[in-house]
């Protein structure tokens, strides 16, 4: 093959992947930074480094994994991190069921963006990026027990945090 | 498997039920029951993380990549306009459609808001106070007499949705506070003109029934810019 022909099908390969992924890593990348502008330049950002490094992916299934990776990266450099602390919760309080409205969904995101980064990021890699315990552990160099109890502990801190709003919202009924 | 574990695997990963957890399910109608609740609180962490991409993401991450500059959202900004002002759209010919907002809101208006009338619950106050602060904005009392308001979901999100009686005719304004927008737009179509800008975090679309009626509601709203 020549090395255009070779080149137009790393691009056609490139589009497809830019079209498929860019919208989850855009809201990844937004919960991270919390500044869609911010978030839009990370995302561009990964796709300029993974291009460079095109030719040596050699698992076309793990494509999605290191995109997430290599936008965590990203915002690693542009921000300090800064560990955070996880506070024990009863993993026997049982969630109460939320009901649907779009006022409802207006304080979700709210309640969301108020977690401690150590909730939020395990949380939004399941949630958006569909990605499992395991492989979210590979990412953030935890172990999958650590991550699963994490998420867990996000989820119950979600219900937490919702159920003042929620209360709130049947008393308006 | 015991209930405890079950539910401590629902929370951990609710998409990926074990076999021995589905097993459970089938036996236990009180985890059957929880777990319906865990997917429904799911379903509203899902709506709530799936904050709206900007209009011609990929176009421009495309756009970028083709032209092999560096990746910063001011620069790709001005290329873009650069692109589509000398017409060369062969470089990004998607950008050109980059009015969807706005015909999405004249969409909605002409096909949705007769349901949400007839729906309508309570005006939330607190919640249009919320809105406005999110988006830098505050209704004057020169843009008229508000005939409806109430959240509704639009454009993969949640709009704050007012109909208006103004010196302009009719108006519908949504306010979109998690829906940016990297740039303003204008469309007419369907017999309505919209026009939909940034405003604070996220965007407002103002839906009437001429250019110049939506443009000067559009001036009355962002002139009162906290």
């Amino acid at each position: 093959m020549g090395i255009t022909r070779l080149l137009e099908g790393n691009r056609s390969q490139f589009e497809t992947m830019v079209r498929a992924h860019s919208g989850d890593l855009y809201r990844f990348a937004y919960w991270l930074c919390r500044d869609r502008f911010v978030a839009e330049d990370l995302v561009q950002e990964t796709y300029s480094r993974a291009w460079k490094s095109w030719q040596s992916l050699r698992d076309e299934k793990a494509i999605k994994h290191w995109l997430f990776s290599i936008l965590r990266n990203e915002h690693a450099r542009l921000y300090e991190r800064k560990r955070v602390e996880i506070e024990d919760v009863d993993l026997e309080d049982l969630p109460i069921a939320v009901e649907s409205s779009v006022q409802f969904s207006l304080e979700m995101r709210e309640a969301l963006q108020s977690l401690p980064e150590g909730y939020r990021e395990p949380l939004l890699l399941q949630v958006v990026g569909g990605f499992s315990c395991a492989e979210i552990g590979q990412m953030l160099e935890l172990s999958e027990q650590v991550i699963m109890k994490r998420v867990s502990r996000a989820r119950n801190a979600m219900r937490k945090l919702m159920e003042p709003e929620k209360r709130s919202m049947e008393r308006v009924r | 498997m015991n209930c405890l574990e079950f539910r401590r695997q629902l929370l951990a990963d609710p998409h990926r039920p074990s076999p021995d957890a589905a097993g459970h399910r089938a036996e236990c109608p009180g985890c059957a029951e929880f777990a319906a609740r865990i997917a429904e609180m799911e379903r509203e962490l899902d709506a709530a993380a799936r904050v709206p991409v900007p209009d011609g993401l990929a176009d421009r991450i495309l756009l970028s990549h083709r032209l092999g500059r560096p990746a910063r959202r001011t620069w790709l900004a001005l290329a873009a306009s650069l692109v589509l002002a000398v017409g060369i759209a062969f470089l990004a010919p998607s950008l050109v459609g980059s009015d969807d907002l706005a015909r999405a809101a004249i969409a909605h208006v002409l096909d949705d808001e007769d349901h949400e009338f007839a729906t309508a619950k309570p005006t939330d106050l607190a919640l249009r106070t919320r809105v406005l602060g999110r988006l830098g904005i505050a209704l004057p009392g020169s843009l008229g007499q508000v005939r409806y308001e109430g959240a509704c979901p639009f454009s993969g999100g949640t709009a704050y949705h007012l109909v208006v009686d103004t010196a302009y005719g009719k108006a519908t304004l949504l306010l979109m506070p998690g829906n940016p927008l990297a740039s303003r737009m204008v469309t007419s179509t369907r017999g309505l003109s919209a026009v939909a800008a940034p405003a604070g975090q996220g965007s407002i679309a103002v839906i009437a029934s001429s250019r110049s009626a939506a443009n000067n509601i559009e001036r009355l709203l962002l002139r009162q810019a906290l």
